[in-house]
């Protein structure tokens, strides 16, 4: 039998035309089908690649994270549980490489990629899972970790810390005051509470890593205590009741303090929050017992639009082991609400991305945590203020008999920073899939 | 007869527009599937040399990879290294001439202490470090690959 097409014949080109036709295109999409494959393929190697080094940067940033922890609360406190929060694939806090693609989530466990909680004693393992692109890994190690020495140090012992300059046109603070930068203008310090202490120097009225200025009367010590000044200061400052003057300080002390405070601050803004709500146009109410998220650490957050309305907030059902925690979202604050709480020396307002507080129309009660903000302060502070840069217009004052914070913000019961930093290291175990 | 010479003709134009048609697709098909090719080969050699350099950073480690250049706020310090330049092979070369591939690292610090001009790392820094690798005839970014050393960990 004769096999194929006789062209002899007429009619039988286009018949020859479609099979060469279809044989063609069979190879052209066999080719790119194979070419697209290995390019997926390809992709999804150096997304896995990717992955690993993702899962690798989360293990390091809770290492990190616990570091800034090891001087407070209890150990248990200080890592990450194995949580699966609402929403998230994994267990654990989720967390990014700042200019990278993916995610990771990253927990603390007593065994690999366990799910029973560290208690603060036994083996730790800290443990994480990276998506990139849809490529998954895995990567845990072993860490040690231990608490610092209690030293007395503290941040929080000082009324106001203030990382920049500050301008001053009167009033006074009843606590210590510690500023880097230059201070222009007169001030009545430490009128009242009990000393700052600055790792084992006591007895501290004021620190200040700077020029003190003059503009109109010079600046005022209470009570005995001592100045530690490393700058200029020439007639510009009074010691009151024997304090004595100190020109040899640990200048760094402060900038310890503010990476220290920074890092609360952002870590705080990670945490699982609630919304308040602040629809009633005159009073506000918080269950603070209703927000279970992280134990006693009570994390709430409002936009800082919210503040400026002149309203009052009531905390509600707050215990003593209760810290209450309000991140402030936004760039600028107008401060407009009085606050009741029973426990005010365990309330935090976070201002992790402010740049402005005005605070006038009403006084500010509570820890103001604003790392990076400028405070314009016409009325009183009733509380440890931490602040980047200070100005006050009039004779306000800062308020600390009553107000020294005393909360736990890693969810313990304990100060902020009276003990030294401890350590938190890799221990020798590590595996990645 | 004539009838049968006119349906020829038809059958010949036909014919002539399937196969310039199938030319046509054909062609496009054969350039993008060499364009993705050459992409695939491309991240390939991105991957390799990326990754490669992350882990010479590691290897280098937190405390001893250069300092950067502090931010005008004083919460962190940014590093950016010098422009790589490798070959077809994934070889580094010694300039940009007949690149294929460009890879720089970046290094930003955060959170530092800071000490007038010059800042120090402390126990809960953190360094980020970041390759990007770009095709070295039309700059684009063809992947980013990045890590977190901290004090003492990995």
């Amino acid at each position: 039998m004769k096999v194929g097409l006789n062209f002899n014949q007429k009619g039988s080109v286009l018949p020859a035309v479609l099979i060469m036709s279809a044989v063609g295109s069979a190879l052209v999409v066999g080719s790119l089908t194979t070419a697209g494959s290995h390019y997926s393929l390809s992709v999804s190697r150096a997304n896995s690649e990717a992955a690993l080094l993702v899962a690798e940067a989360g293990l390091n940033d809770e290492l990190a994270l616990i570091a800034t922890k090891t001087s407070t609360g209890t150990a248990s406190t200080w890592v990450t549980t194995p949580t699966k929060l609402s929403g998230q694939p994994y267990a654990g806090r989720k967390g990014t490489v700042a200019g990278t693609n993916g995610d990771f989530w990253v927990y603390a466990s007593t065994t690999p990629y366990g799910t029973t909680p560290w208690t603060g004693t036994g083996p730790v393992y800290l443990n994480s899972t990276a998506v990139v692109g849809g490529a998954v890994r895995k990567a845990s190690m072993e860490v040690k970790i231990a608490a610092g020495t209690p030293t007395g140090t503290s941040g929080s012992d000082f009324n106001a810390l203030v990382f920049n300059s500050a301008t001053t046109q009167g009033g006074h603070s009843e606590g210590p005051v510690a500023v880097c930068g230059t201070w222009q203008g007169p001030y009545e310090i430490n009128q009242h509470t009990t000393p700052g202490k600055v790792n084992t120097i006591g007895n501290i009225g004021l620190w200040m890593c700077g020029d003190l200025t003059k503009s109109g009367n010079v600046k005022k010590v209470f009570n005995g205590y001592d100045a530690y000044v490393s700058g200029s200061i020439t007639n510009t400052l009074q010691m009151l009741g024997n304090g004595k003057l100190y020109k040899t300080m640990d200048e760094s002390w402060i900038g310890t303090q503010q990476s220290l405070w920074t890092s609360r601050s952002e870590t705080l803004e990670t945490t699982p929050d609630l919304r308040i709500n602040v629809s009633d146009p005159n009073n506000i109410n918080v269950d603070v017992s209703a927000n279970t998220l992280n134990g006693n650490l009570r994390v709430f957050w409002v936009n800082a639009t919210d503040v400026k309305a002149l309203k009052t907030i009531n905390f509600n059902n707050m215990t003593k082991d209760d810290t209450v925690v309000v991140n402030v979202i936004g760039p600028t604050v107008d401060w407009g609400w009085t606050v009741n709480a029973p426990f005010k020396n365990r309330l935090c307002w976070n201002f992790v991305c402010t740049d402005t507080i005005t605070v006038k129309n009403r006084a500010f009660t509570g820890m103001m945590l604003a790392v990076h903000a400028r405070v314009s302060q016409y009325n009183n502070i009733q509380g440890n203020m931490i602040v980047n840069n200070w100005k006050n217009y009039g004779a306000p004052e800062l308020h600390f008999t009553g107000f020294k914070f005393e909360g736990s913000l890693a969810g313990g019961s304990s100060t902020p920073g009276s003990n030294a930093s401890g350590t938190v290291g890799f221990a020798g175990s590590y595996n990645a899939s | 007869m004539n009838r049968q010479r006119g349906v020829s003709l038809i059958e010949l134009l036909i014919s002539s527009l399937i196969v310039v048609m199938v030319l046509v697709v054909g062609a496009n098909a054969w350039v993008y599937g060499m364009k993705l090719s050459v992409a695939q080969y491309k991240t390939s050699v991105a991957s390799q040399i990326a990754r490669a350099d992350v882990e010479r950073a590691k290897i280098v480690g937190f405390a001893n990879l250069p300092l950067g250049t502090i931010a005008g706020d004083s919460q962190s310090a940014t590093f950016n290294g010098t422009v790589e330049y490798f070959d077809k092979n994934g070889v580094a070369q010694g300039n940009s001439t007949g690149a294929y591939l460009s890879l720089q690292r970046k290094i930003v610090d955060a959170p530092i202490t800071v000490s007038g001009t010059t800042y120090s790392l402390n126990s809960f820094s953190k360094r980020t470090i970041t390759t990007t690798v770009k095709d070295a005839n039309n700059n684009t970014v063809i992947l980013v690959m990045g890590t977190v050393l901290a004090k003492d960990g990995l």
